[in-house]
């Protein structure tokens, strides 16, 4: 019986190559037996390919660097473009996989892989978070589902690079990767938004409304009052409805969605932190600096680093 | 000193390939089987074949007498002896389901019963089973040798408690399907299940072509053989073990994946 996963026997942290010629390399990282990477770096200008062919239940977040790949559901003869600088969370549970890797200059691509048994040990008991919704997903039948897809960000790509960083000789080598890949998949599945199937439609349509213009308007955003009279209701209900359905106060989400765009900027790597502050709408770059690491669990000037 | 080893089972396959091995690295090897005629030829001063019928308390007392009377003691117990029923529950007779226990698992029970005394006393010994992969999934057609292998597998997982007192070590092994006679010989077939205008044919056309295969392209016997001196010197040995790299992923995978997911897995793999 074959399997993607299980390649793990007596070591953890097991390299393989599947291609390699002078700089360039497909490079698979066996972590344990639920918990795979791909690390591809590709300077040649030509195409490079490969299959995966099993039923194996699993989530798949292919985060391209440079370049781009096109993905080939056999089953359902889909084929899903992935582009340059983004990073998306697909689902399996029976696959016949192409990863066609499209010809450029430089692709840097990572793509991870984890089980459904992984998924399993961290299920919470509130059905609506996006772990067990992903895992919930791949216990039917799909072959190839497209569940998120968002620009990169600099946060996920600095934890990216602790995972290939790490080398199978570092000392706790496994677990510490496996705790990188972890922080990873936390920072990730937090981008994706998720609403209450139970929530009632005035809830919904409340809090639709409301997320709307902050969207719009986050850097410098009205008044929960305005906010309220905008949506047609009035504080009150709008801070209740905003909480339930949102699972924050409505200055937490503001800051959340100006953090997250603060992760962008930083990535573009063209404007300095104070410049950024401002840009997402904070005064001060301290106070900025501050929220963003409570919020991240790293400054911002460690992601301009790089 | 060499070693005393007692093997049932030992005229063909892995039996047989595990006596040489053992003979050839210096252990006394009793290879016993109930036709030792196979064995009498083999000219190899380490190996003694012995009569020996499983499913007679009386045959293996005899058996075991005479081997304690010349070496005062019994250091390895090989249960190798087994056979394969291939037949649905709904065809099978009664003594086709009587015999499979008798042999497989009785047969192995009886041989535990006349050496453990020995070991006991001597305060060594080592017991490897020889399971089967079948001993940790379930295929159709085969639910009678299946389920006396998962009781092979429990009578090692008791065993180690029952005996670890007295410094016995109890291991299995699960090999998968061999390309050996057993695969040939040792499969016992109910010609009701097999017969086309059974109800179970098409399970029968689509199963038995993938077993076929499996057997034809099986591992070598001899790697049993090699596990079994690795169980026998290293005292720290896992109690089970598969052979052959196709099989390595099975027991993980059985012991992460749900027993839904699992079956699913078999279902695709068998094409039933």
């Amino acid at each position: 019986m074959e399997s993607f996963f299980f390649n793990i026997t007596d070591t953890s942290y097991k390299v393989t190559y599947l291609y390699s010629h002078k700089n360039e390399y497909i490079k698979r990282v066996d972590i344990s037996n639920g918990i795979v990477f791909f690390n591809i770096f590709l300077q040649s200008n030509r195409e490079k390919s490969f299959q995966i062919n099993n039923l194996d239940r699993m989530v798949m977040i292919p985060v391209t660097k440079k370049g781009s790949l096109r993905l080939h559901d056999n089953i359902k003869d889909k084929v899903f473009e992935i582009k340059e600088n983004t990073i998306n969370i697909f689902t399996s549970s029976r696959q016949d996989l192409s990863f066609n890797i499209s010809k450029a200059q430089n692709s840097e691509i990572f793509i991870l892989f984890i089980a459904d048994f992984v998924l399993k040990r961290y299920l919470s008991s509130k059905q609506t978070e996006i772990i067990n919704f992903l895992y919930q997903n791949i216990q039917d039948e799909v072959s190839c589902e497209l569940i998120d897809t968002k620009p990169t960000d600099a946060l996920s790509l600095y934890i990216i690079d602790k995972i290939l960083d790490s080398k199978s000789d570092d000392l706790m080598a496994s677990i510490r990767c496996e705790h990188n890949i972890l922080e990873f998949m936390i920072h990730r599945f937090n981008l994706v938004d998720m609403l209450d199937e139970e929530l009632h439609d005035d809830e919904v349509c409340i809090s639709r409304s409301a997320k709307d213009i902050l969207l719009r308007s986050y850097i410098n955003p009205p008044s929960i009052e305005t906010l309220a009279h905008l949506c047609a209701t009035n504080e009150t209900k709008l801070k209740k409805v905003f909480k339930k359905v949102y699972n924050t106060t409505i200055y937490g989400y503001i800051q959340k969605l100006r953090l997250e765009k603060a992760n962008l900027l930083l990535k573009e790597q063209y404007l300095n932190i104070g410049e950024i502050a401002r840009e997402v709408g904070y005064k001060h770059q301290g106070h900025f600096s501050k929220l963003f690491f409570e919020s991240f669990g790293v400054y911002p000037k460690d992601l301009l680093k790089k | 000193m060499s070693k005393i080893v007692l093997i049932t089972g030992a005229s063909s396959g892995m039996g047989l390939a595990t006596s040489k091995y053992l003979a050839n690295n210096n252990f006394i090897v009793y290879a016993t089987s109930r036709d030792i005629s196979k064995l009498s030829n083999l000219n190899k001063t380490n190996i003694i074949p012995l009569s020996m019928d499983i499913t007679s308390q009386e045959s293996i007392n005899r058996a075991v007498d005479i081997i304690y009377n010349k070496h005062k003691r019994v250091d390895i117990l090989i249960n190798n002896a087994g056979y394969g029923l291939v037949s649905t529950i709904e065809d099978m007779d009664e003594d086709e389901m009587l015999n499979q226990y008798n042999v497989n698992v009785f047969g192995l029970l009886r041989v535990c019963k006349a050496t453990i005394g020995i070991m006991r006393k001597q305060n060594s010994g080592i017991i490897i089973n020889i399971s089967s992969f079948l001993g940790k999934i379930g295929l159709p057609l085969l639910t009678l040798y299946n389920s006396s292998k998962y009781a092979v597998e429990g009578i090692t997982d008791s065993l180690r408690h029952e005996l670890k007192d007295f410094n016995i070590r109890v291991h299995s092994i699960l090999p998968g399907f061999f390309d050996t006679q057993f695969a040939r010989d040792n499969l016992v077939t109910n010609l009701q299940t097999f017969d086309e205008n059974s109800a179970y044919a098409n399970l029968v056309s689509k199963l038995t072509p993938i077993i076929i295969e499996q057997i034809n392209n099986g591992n070598d016997a001899q790697e049993v053989a090699l596990m079994i001196l690795k169980i026998i010197n290293n005292d720290k040995f896992p109690v089970r073990a598969t052979v052959g790299d196709k099989a390595k992923k099975f027991l993980p995978m059985r012991k992460e994946l749900s027993d839904e997911d699992f079956e699913r897995r078999v279902r695709q793999y068998y094409n039933i």
